[in-house]
């Protein structure tokens, strides 16, 4: 398992009232699979995400990713640049870079080289290749999250989390971009973890669950 | 690049050139016109204090030895031009006008060898002959050709009237205002066949850098120290003109605070997403630090710049020129070193370094989940 989650526990405090949102939550992802949650909003999928991703620490329970306890962990900085890349619901793309800049962001937070072959593979895959010293705002809505999308996978993460990745694209883009998803996760066997209330995209996980009322159903 | 730098660089200059907006141009040209300010300050300072080191020295040497033993004489190195002379004060009068004069003898062939005094003739100098300086000339009505008598300080009177010491022949005018010395000073030559039994001193022209372990502090004097109050005056006066100056850059320095937290207001979305992506804090806070110091110190280091080049260009061509009567050079004199630049950029940056670490100090921990809008 590259990602193994046991018996996850999350509350907020809601006007002082506790609020659970995770109530126990175990499941594993293998090396190479698509795992797509779906759930009513507000049923917790974004919090379960951000626990995942190390933007948020869970009450109880334990994260393992490539074996790596989180709990023991004090700094996440380096998990989160070598083994998980993010695509968001808005693209999130830096104004102020251009894309080749906006994708070598991660490679260059941990002071590695940007590996130009992968990159300019990457930009054939991607169909982008024109766009490479474009600015964000030079770009289409669908461009910008094929552009997001490449920022994630330019560290070749063990895992990708993406929350509602088609939310802000319309039918055609979306189509492009699951498309995309299961080409990235064929060709180069990259995992990937999504959230979403798209049936399209739900449909091309290889483990299908389903968060209600703070626990995980699988389908 | 840098990811850092690189950044930083964007968050400064975007395809919004000054993105931050006034804020960011008001602190660029404080900071700008503030180094530009105290370069020109300190270069106008320096370049009159120039004026003021090659006018005496070429009345009194760099230094003066008042060691005069052979031995100390043959200690001075044959690179050094150097002078041994005697100095008396005599009254001169002329009708009923009157003046104290210093009256320094030297070796004939030193007056045109090691003093430069800017005389109207160049005749040469007997040991009945004397220069005096201009002011004298115009005080006392004094022409080239008159013949002058000066007398001893304790004047000697006999029963009808005071018995001058000596009768001079005024050989020639020279022209040098510094320190006023035209109005008392006067040269005279010795009698090579009645030289004195003992100098007064030694007045030496070169670099004091092998001369000075030979002799005792209190023996070979600087021309400094010879005018030490008015020496000091003058790096007092840069000193304050300095600091003052420096003011207009910290005044700046305030606004580059605010430049800071302008930006980090705006860019909270972007901290959060540099580090989901695992940017640890404190290098997102070098983001903002180097954007500091990327603002301030182009605007610094331009500020030099410009102020070098209108140095430059006003000692090749002399766009300010000034009153020789008044001020004893033609045009505006400048001078700016090394030192005086590494001091102005090593303050800044300590300045710019304090101010632009403030709001960094008081910036709030990252929290990339509100941040981003909740998209993860």
């Amino acid at each position: 398992m590259i990602l193994s989650v046991k018996n996850i526990k999350k509350s907020y405090d809601d006007g002082g009232v506790k609020l659970e949102v995770l109530k126990g939550i175990s499941f594993g992802v293998k090396k190479g699979s698509i795992l797509t949650i779906k759930g009513p909003s507000g049923s917790g999928k974004s919090t379960l995400l951000s626990l995942l991703g190390t933007l948020d620490n869970p009450d109880s329970g334990d994260i393992l990713i490539n074996d790596i306890n989180l709990n023991d962990c004090d700094d996440f900085s380096d998990i989160r640049n070598n083994h998980i890349g993010f695509i968001f619901q808005f693209h999130n793309l830096i104004p102020e870079l251009n894309v080749v800049e906006n994708i070598s962001v991660p490679a260059l937070i941990s002071d590695k080289k940007v590996d130009q072959d992968f990159l300019d593979t990457l930009f054939k895959y991607f169909g982008l290749s024109n766009k490479k010293n474009s600015f964000p705002l030079d770009l289409s809505g669908g461009e910008k999250q094929r552009v997001s999308v490449m920022r994630a996978v330019i560290n070749k993460p063990s895992i990708i989390i993406a929350d509602e990745p088609t939310g802000n694209l319309d039918s055609n883009n979306a189509t492009k971009l699951i498309n995309l998803f299961k080409k990235l996760n064929k060709d180069f066997g990259l995992t990937f973890v999504i959230a979403t209330h798209d049936t399209k995209v739900f449909n091309i996980g290889h483990q299908k669950m389903e968060l209600s009322d703070g626990k995980l159903l699988n389908l | 690049m840098n990811v850092v730098f690189l950044i930083a660089k964007r968050f400064l200059i975007s395809r919004n050139l000054f993105q931050g907006g006034m804020i960011n141009i008001v602190s660029f040209l404080g900071l700008f016109i503030g180094a530009a300010s105290i370069v020109l300050s300190i270069a106008v300072l320096n370049g009159f204090q120039n004026v003021l080191g090659d006018e005496t020295k070429k009345l009194y040497g760099d230094y003066i030895l008042l060691d005069t033993n052979e031995d100390s004489v043959r200690n001075i190195d044959s690179d050094f031009k150097y002078s041994p002379f005697s100095q008396e004060e005599f009254f001169v009068l002329k009708g009923n006008k009157q003046s104290l004069i210093k009256l320094k003898t030297v070796f004939t062939d030193q007056i045109d060898n090691f003093y430069d005094l800017d005389r109207l003739n160049s005749n040469s100098l007997g040991n009945s002959d004397i220069i005096i300086g201009k002011s004298l000339a115009e005080k006392m009505s004094i022409n080239i050709g008159d013949s002058i008598s000066i007398y001893d300080t304790n004047l000697a009177v006999n029963n009808v009237t005071i018995i001058p010491h000596k009768k001079l022949f005024v050989k020639d005018i020279y022209n040098n205002r510094i320190l006023r010395s035209d109005e008392f000073l006067a040269f005279n030559s010795f009698d090579k066949n009645n030289l004195p039994n003992e100098f007064t001193g030694i007045e030496i022209l070169g670099n004091i850098e092998s001369l000075s372990g030979k002799y005792s502090e209190d023996k070979l004097i600087s021309w400094k120290d010879r005018n030490k109050q008015l020496f000091d005056a003058t790096e007092i006066e840069k000193k304050i003109t300095f600091f003052t100056l420096f003011l207009i850059i910290i005044v700046a320095s305030f606004n580059l605070s605010s430049s800071i937290v302008q930006i980090l207001t705006k860019k909270t979305r972007e901290m959060a997403i540099l580090n989901a992506f695992g940017m640890t804090e404190r290098k997102i806070s070098m983001v903002f630090l180097t954007y500091g110091y990327l603002l301030s110190l182009t605007a610094i280091i331009g500020g030099v710049l410009l102020s070098s080049l209108l140095i430059i260009l006003q000692n090749q061509f002399g766009f300010i020129m000034l009153n020789p009567e008044f001020y004893l050079v033609e045009k505006l004199p400048m001078k700016i070193g090394f030192k005086e630049i590494s001091l102005l950029i090593s303050f800044s940056i300590i300045i710019v370094g304090i101010f632009a670490s403030l709001p960094l100090m008081i910036m709030k921990k990252i929290n990339p989940i509100i941040l981003i809008n909740k998209n993860i």
